[in-house]
């Protein structure tokens, strides 16, 4: 057809702004002249023929010759949970198109919006071209160019100073998830410890991980059974999450399981793009989460819906809990001498085996004793036990449906409902992490995982608790720890939200911590992580920090040296995680100006340090993660994934269930109802109260509880700022990437936040106003939008935008570092702030 | 023949990939959307309509040319560039458009583009399908069907994967195609059908 050859040899000019285009007339233009309902069930015969337009020939074209192109296989890694398999196509030596790839399982295709625009990310004009070092003050963008050799040398020269000076924890690793490979990802930590330097935990989702892990343990979907068996569920509850959005990529896996009789559930405090494809859409006040699913595991019990066999088969519900110490009884504790056995690993351990009871008293383990009770309190040779599953009830008595209801603002009914629909089951609780970003979070996943474990809503299809993160690969073949320095390890561990702290400190809980540099690659703190101002404090007092990036995102901006990385296309990878294949990402092109992989720049650093056993290549790495017995007996190789670009590494027929033989990979091998040896996820030192953490609870958010509610009273804040602040997956961006994408901004371009309609009246705010919220921790300034879906009292802003998108300050000014010691984490939904007319 | 789309309401969640793909296939101009997505809530994007809590709603209408039966484009073009194909897709010949914007008064879906200005693009090179329209200043742009796909034995760019499963399109005549399997029996919205325009892109609420 039309010739395209002048169109793609002109030179043309950015950001000329077109007017008079179709984007800029809204839906409602047409639905106000009448958007009729059609009446015919055949739509193929809707024409009637009588004033049909001929059709007419067209006119002749010299056919465009096709021009030679390639496709590489390529991987999307941004961890919105996607793992997109992409075609990535290559013209004139320029990356044209991503497009899905076809795969075995046609359901996992998969791309979206920002799949397709990867080329903007690729030859964004912001791209580094070299190395740059900060000449004006920190944050002012004044820079100057130097070379790799220049910026190795700085680097290197002021860590050896450090090290001598500070010791080796005075330099601190940090990665996110930005590019979530397993070269990008990983290598750095190879230098991290071989340094002996500290380790910086990002603190991200960790209510999820923390208490899935305990819970019911990893499985090859990571928690929960593989994300295509959710069609078997009969009730699918999406809690504290809105897929439609954040994983745009699962969504029509829920409308298949509607489609196939599922009633969808969406527990959220805002009426998200999920709740509006809902049967049921429950409101609930936020961060009261746990006192919901207390009662409703109340109503549960009251009513005799548990599944009593299965809590005595899988969970540890019928082992004794000692009243003295809280743990199970064990042999030891009547008498019996433990023995010893050999562990996989070949060393001798300790064997102190749990003992359980039967109706007519008779004690010993699991194997011995056919029938055991898990209810009652007994006296066992002198320990006054319980059993682990009466505890769990009794710790849910008192949240009654009543006063749940009160708590969560929602109907007694509608709990008795919700309890009602969730035992009949199969049910699937599809976790996301609106839970997971208040202080109070981590108890949610716990007792949704007792909720699951006592009501056999785990294990079988359409049960599941969790969410699939398709863990398998890393899991089961993909082993880059096996490739770090033999001896090495970090000095220290620490955690994002207290490092402000310690820094000032000196300290982490006692140990000396004098951070002098921070190296921070795959990841955008400023941007992504709480209290945005803190961060800003903190670089300013350190001597050196080192960004990798391919862009000047919001934390490179604040850097002192910027080192440029590749884009994904431009080298190999593996991504093990997100989709049931283990995917391949071919180099598509050579590294732009003078980017680097992490593994170059890793490298380069080693070497710079005199650190030996840093000579490997990229494709050395990625092999050598592969290069392990399980990867090698299920011939999973190297060389194999590199001739098939993707190998399907999930099990399951049809689909992976989750402990589907009633064995789970946890402490106890069961579902964990109750946290015998309750551990912070990430231990730095910290205290935090044991008791508290064996069994469910609730208490109130620490910040986002402006309202008296029962006997909880309200945070003194709210009277200066009444609202909860929360954000939302913002759909042209994964965290901050793609921000600058031109084609996604044209489609949103600034910062937004929705108000519901009696919270913008109140403080006289119009649909498309400037608006500032602010609090004690900063301001940044949103267009508002009016939206009935925002929960009064509670604003929504779409978030990954960088400040420079901003008219004033920026979305993590207004979070807050609180967090829970026992799940250390980013908890960006406890606050508080007011918003007034900009 | 008859060219022709179906657009699952209830499935789709206004991601915009249908959008985006057929920008960069098509390599659109800076600012000019042949595939729009609009939220019924209102002028913003994602915007509810309704009541908090329980009375609310948020659906999404990709709109594209509907490539009508009686598409109103054709019969106002003085020249003929607007044309028809047998096949159902209604286009632009960009070599005999003159840019006097009549099909874009005619037409009521405001789906049509004048590239008034010579246009301009994000990326310094052109991606997206070898062959994608010339976007020539003084003429208009609208989508094509993806014709110079379709015409190689490809699907549409907005149809090559939806992630919500929610777009269908082929042949309306053919009752194996798709389009037609999907929308067997289903009762179904088209847009201002009282235009008289027949649009054959059909929405399923």
């Amino acid at each position: 057809m039309a010739k395209s050859d002048a169109t793609r040899a002109r030179s043309i000019g950015r950001r000329t702004f077109l007017k008079g285009t179709a984007a800029t007339a809204g839906f409602a233009a047409l639905a106000a002249t009448g958007c009729s309902s059609g009446k015919t069930d055949a739509p193929a015969t809707t024409d009637d023929g009588s004033d049909e337009v001929k059709a007419q020939a067209e006119p002749e074209k010299k056919p465009v010759q096709a021009p030679p192109e390639e496709i590489y296989q390529g991987v999307c890694r941004g961890n919105c949970f996607g793992g997109c398999s992409l075609d990535v196509k290559v013209r004139d030596g320029k990356v044209v198109a991503t497009t899905a790839t076809k795969l075995p399982n046609p359901d996992y295709s998969r791309i979206c919006q920002r799949g397709h625009s990867h080329l903007q990310r690729i030859y964004d004009p912001d791209r580094l071209k070299a190395p740059i070092r900060r000449v004006g003050d920190r944050g002012a963008g004044e820079w100057e160019q130097i070379t790799w050799d220049e910026a190795i040398e700085e680097i290197t020269t002021k860590w050896k100073q450090y090290q001598a000076e500070s010791g080796p924890e005075s330099i601190a690793f940090m990665a996110g998830s930005g590019n979530f490979g397993v070269a990008a990802t990983n290598y750095a930590g190879r230098l991290r410890d071989a340094m002996g330097g500290t380790l910086v935990q990002f603190c991200y989702d960790n209510c999820y991980f923390h208490a899935g892990l305990h819970a019911e343990g990893v499985g090859e979907a990571f928690l929960g059974n593989e994300i295509a068996d959710i069609v078997n569920a009969k009730y699918v509850f999406l809690w504290g999450t809105n897929p439609s959005v954040a994983q745009p990529q699962n969504w029509h896996f829920i409308m298949d399981a509607k489609e196939a009789g599922a009633k969808i559930i969406v527990i959220d405090p805002n009426f998200t793009l999920s709740a509006s494809r809902a049967d049921v859409f429950v409101p609930v006040r936020p961060g009261t989460d746990n006192a919901l699913l207390m009662a409703m595991i109340n109503e549960i019990v009251d009513n005799g819906w548990i599944d009593a066999d299965y809590i005595k088969a899988a969970t540890v519900g019928p082992y004794l809990v000692k009243a003295s110490d809280g743990k199970f009884l064990r042999g030891s504790d009547i008498g019996i001498e433990p023995t010893t056995t050999v562990n996989a690993a070949g060393q001798e351990v300790p064997v102190d085996p749990i003992l359980v009871r039967d109706a007519d008293g008779n004690v010993g383990t699991v194997e011995e004793i056919a029938d055991p009770v898990i209810e009652g309190s007994f006296e066992i040779e002198g320990n006054e036990v319980t059993c682990a599953y009466t505890l769990l009830v009794e710790s849910c008595k008192p949240w009654t449906v009543a006063r749940a209801a009160e708590l969560c603002d929602i109907s007694e009914d509608t709990i008795r409902d919700l309890a009602k629909m969730y035992a009949e089951g199969p049910s699937t609780i599809y976790q996301g992490f609106g839970p997971d970003h208040y202080v109070n979070g981590e108890r949610v996943y716990f007792t949704q995982y007792a909720m699951a474990a006592i009501t056999h809503n785990v294990g079988r299809p359409g049960a599941s608790c969790g969410y699939d993160w398709t863990y398998a690969g890393l899991m089961k073949y993909v082993k880059p720890a096996l490739l770090t320095p033999q001896g090495a390890a970090a000095t220290l561990t620490t955690v994002s939200p207290a490092m402000l702290e310690q820094v000032k400190a000196k300290e982490v809980e006692g140990k000396p911590f004098d951070l002098r540099s921070l190296y921070i690659w795959v990841s955008n703190p400023l941007g992504n992580q709480t209290d945005r101002n803190s961060w800003i404090e903190l670089f300013n007092m350190l001597d050196l920090v080192v960004v990798v990036d391919m862009r000047l995102g919001d934390t490179a901006h604040y850097a002192d040296i910027v080192l440029p990385c590749v884009h994904w296309f431009e080298s190999m990878e593996i991504m093990p995680q997100t989709s049931p294949y283990l995917i391949l990402q071919e180099k598509v092109i050579d590294p732009l100006y003078e980017s680097k992989t992490d593994v170059e720049i890793v490298n380069l650093l080693a070497k710079g340090m005199g650190i030996e056993g840093f000579e490997m290549t990229l494709e050395d790495y990625l092999a050598g993660t592969l290069n392990n017995d399980l990867a090698k007996a299920d011939n999973i190789t190297w060389d194999r994934l590199k001739k098939e670009k993707v190998i399907e590494i999930l099990s399951g027929d049809p689909f992976y269930i989750h402990g589907e033989n009633g064995v789970f990979r946890t402490s106890s091998t069961r579902l964990n109802l109750y946290y015998e040896s309750p551990t912070p996820y990430i231990v730095y030192g910290q205290s935090f109260d044991v008791e508290k953490n064996r069994l469910p609870y609730w208490e109130p958010p620490t910040e986002a509880w402006p309202e008296t509610v029962a006997e909880f009273e309200a945070n003194p804040l709210a009277a200066r700022f009444p609202l909860i602040f929360t954000t939302e997956r913002n759909k042209m961006k994964c965290h901050t990437q793609w921000g600058h994408s031109p084609w996604l901004l044209e489609l949103y371009n600034e910062p937004v936040i929705r108000i519901h309609p009696t919270d913008a009246e109140a403080r006289g705010i119009k649909e498309g106003d400037y608006v500032r919220a602010f609090n004690d921790r900063g301001e940044a300034v949103f267009k508002a939008n009016i939206h009935p879906g925002a929960r009064p009292g509670v604003v929504i802003a779409p978030k990954g935008w960088e400040e420079d998108q901003f008219k004033k300050g920026h979305y993590s000014n207004l979070t807050s570092r609180v967090f829970n010691p026992f799940t250390p984490n980013n908890c960006f939904f406890d606050a508080l702030i007011e918003i007034e007319k900009a | 023949m008859k060219f022709g789309m179906a657009i699952d309401v209830t499935r789709c969640i206004g991601c915009h990939t249908c959008a985006v793909a057929c920008k960069m296939s098509n390599n659109l101009p800076e600012e000019v959307w042949w595939n729009n997505i609009r939220s019924d809530g209102g002028e913003a994007p994602d915007t509810a309509r309704g009541e908090y809590p329980g009375n609310l709603e948020m659906n999404y209408y990709p709109v594209n040319c509907q490539h009508c039966e009686n598409p109103a484009c054709v019969d106002v073009c003085p020249t003929g560039a607007s044309f028809k194909r047998e096949d159902g897709i209604v286009s632009v010949d960009v070599d005999t458009c003159i840019g006097c914007a009549s099909c874009i008064a005619a037409c009521p879906y405001n789906v049509r583009v004048l590239y008034d200005k010579e246009p301009t693009f994000s990326m310094d090179f052109a991606v997206g399908d070898y062959d994608a329209p010339e976007h020539k200043q003084a003429t208009v742009g609208k989508c094509t069907g993806c014709a110079n796909r379709i015409d190689r034995g490809e699907v549409p760019a907005c149809m090559d994967l939806c992630p919500a499963r929610a777009r269908f399109w082929g042949d309306l005549d053919d009752p194996n195609s798709d389009v037609s399997k999907f929308l067997a029996g289903k009762q179904t919205v088209r847009l201002l059908e009282n235009a008289g325009t027949e649009p054959n892109v059909h929405y399923v609420k």
